[in-house]
């Protein structure tokens, strides 16, 4: 630490200990990586689809793999009450979920999946290369934990849902724990709202 | 004699909604976990309801006793307050824009509260007597009551909250009861150790126990209760805290200021990064790809989980207690009894926002049913 910043430190904490601040002393942050929401995957249907085939929706998007025993089928729970609660306006969303397993998780197979959950949820996958690029568009992560063999090797992934705006942009993130009536009530707060976050943070104070 | 009659009933109508709403400062029901958080201010005997969405203060509820302990259940909808001069549990309905409340005699006084995963049940752990009980907490009814624990760090629920572990560190054990008295112990290190309370894995699968005198994160398959790894960190590791991906645990080094990342796919620690002096403990936020390290005397230093590469730093210059993460991961919320303020971050940015002034100065930590911190 700089003489300068020792200076700066022993003010702060002697003559003036409890005005609360904030001092940037390493400047070097990153660009901040946006969520582009962009994939170029493959529905239930087998058909080809981008963030473009949904145009016009919004989007609640969530990654997951089927033979997930406890957050996916939990979320998907929670989400498939969050569209009965919206009601009408349930019609101006579209569900998505895209699967990090896409050596299991095939065409047919989502097509079970997701049409246990709601009839408008959409299964997607794609090739490996595919699933992880639209991975990192959403910034969401995914691995495989230790299981022995591949067939008992149980991946891990992101648990959050994002809300995407009508044109497949980035509005929002929704806490995976969260219960429909928080999902549905996020999902209001954008519809009432159409293309901006009503969560935006407020400037910086420093 | 209508009118008097009409008039009479509007003061009584009148007189029914002030008292309802006695000591309040609004009136409205804070039932979504995610959004409200609670903390307790034992010299106003008040909680404090934090609106993480707005960012503000909504409302403060005055209660009868100091409000010592405070905790919060998004399935059963209620704020739970303990005093610890006096052996009541009070439940305070947040669905209810009254805020209606009621208290019942458990028989010990807590000195911790933990709500269980599910939601359904909370732990109430009394360190002079020894003694933990778990409560359903929409029946008030106890579900089991465990005698002779021991424990100087905070009681943990297994993922379904059937079992609570405790760290001993008298002989240097991890200990487990479940609903129906069974017991399990596993000596981790010598007696008189410097354990620190368990962490769960997101899947309840593994249990990790920083040993602050070995330097080590000793790593535990909850099913076996087998303890099967231990992990060489920094020196005199805190409790860790895990990424609610599940893909990392972060241990705080609290003796040589630095922070290790054990990935759990690997089983193996990814890096060990220098970070602030006297680490307390790590919040992981912005989609797990961010993490905020806190010191004891209020540095926060961000850093990307991935890499291990530190981007910003900030003074808080007064001690903070600990900190929470919102559900989203988007927003950081740490207490600053000192200041009478919560410190607020972006997490996404990295950035200090304006934080939520007017607290007491013995602000409480705060509690949020529904948020990041999916280990603990």
């Amino acid at each position: 630490m700089s003489p300068i910043h020792q200076l700066l430190s022993a003010w702060k904490r002697k003559i003036f200990p409890l005005f609360v601040t904030a001092v940037v002393l390493q400047g070097m942050a990153s660009a901040e990586t946006p969520v582009t929401g962009e994939f170029r995957l493959t529905d239930q249907d087998g058909a080809a689809v981008t963030e473009h085939t949904y145009d016009g929706k919004l989007r609640i998007v969530f990654f997951g793999f089927t033979r997930c025993p406890y957050v996916c089928p939990t979320t998907l729970h929670e989400l498939r009450r969050a569209m009965l609660l919206l009601g009408e306006d349930s019609a101006g969303i579209q569900p998505i979920f895209i699967s990090i397993d896409p050596a299991n998780d095939t065409p047919a197979v989502l097509s079970t999946y997701v049409a246990s959950f709601h009839t408008s949820l959409v299964g997607l996958t794609g090739t490996t290369e595919q699933v992880r690029a639209a991975a990192d568009a959403f910034r969401a992560t995914y691995g495989t934990q230790p299981g022995g063999d591949a067939e008992s090797a149980a991946p891990y992934h992101s648990n959050y849902l994002y809300l995407m705006d009508r044109q497949g942009g980035f509005l929002d993130v929704i806490g995976a724990s969260a219960r429909s009536e928080t999902i549905a009530s996020r999902i209001r707060e954008h519809l009432r709202s159409p293309g901006q976050s009503p969560r935006a943070p407020s400037p910086d104070s420093n | 004699m209508g009118e008097l009659r009409c008039f009479r009933s509007i003061v009584l109508a009148v007189a029914w909604l002030a008292l309802s709403h006695a000591g309040r400062t609004s009136a409205a029901a804070y039932d979504d976990g995610a959004r409200y958080a609670f903390a307790g201010s034992p010299s106003t005997r008040s909680v404090y309801v934090i609106d993480l969405l707005e960012r503000k203060l909504a409302d403060t509820i005055a209660l009868e006793r100091p409000p010592d302990i405070v905790a919060v259940s998004d399935r059963v909808k209620a704020l739970l307050v303990a005093s610890r001069n006096d052996q009541t549990l009070t439940l305070i309905d947040l669905s209810d824009p009254a805020l209606e409340r009621i208290g019942y005699d458990i028989g010990i006084t807590p000195t911790q509260l933990l709500v269980s995963p599910p939601g359904e049940w909370v732990a109430v752990y009394d360190d002079a007597r020894l003694e933990l009980q778990v409560h359903a907490i929409r029946r008030r009814e106890m579900l089991l009551a465990a005698t002779n624990i021991s424990t100087d760090r905070p009681v943990i629920f297994s993922l379904d909250g059937t079992k609570v572990y405790w760290v001993d560190n008298s002989t240097g054990s991890l200990n487990s009861v479940d609903l129906w008295g069974n017991r399990a112990t596993i000596t981790l290190a010598a007696a008189a150790s410097g354990l620190s309370a368990m962490s769960r894995s997101i899947d309840g699968a593994f249990g990790f126990v920083s040993d602050a005198d070995r330097n080590v994160v000793h790593v535990i398959d909850l099913p076996k209760f087998e303890a099967f790894a231990s992990l060489r960190v920094g020196s005199r590791p805190g409790r860790p805290w895990g990424t609610s991906d599940g893909r990392y645990m972060i241990a705080p080094n609290t003796a040589d200021g630095t922070v290790t990342a054990i990935s759990t796919a690997t089983g193996q620690s990814v890096y060990t990064i220098r970070a602030v002096d006297e680490p307390r403990y790590v919040a992981p936020g912005w989609l797990d790809t961010v993490a905020a390290v806190v010191s004891e005397s209020g540095d926060v230093v961000f850093f990307d989980v991935e890499t291990g590469t530190v981007h910003k730093r900030y003074e808080l210059g007064t001690a903070p207690l600990e900190g929470i993460v919102t559900s989203d991961s988007l927003t950081l919320a740490v207490p600053l009894p000192g200041a009478g303020t919560l410190a607020i971050f972006d997490m996404r940015r990295m950035s200090m926002l304006e934080g939520i002034s007017g607290l007491p100065r013995d602000i409480g930590p705060v509690s949020l049913a529904v948020s990041n911190n999916l280990c603990h």
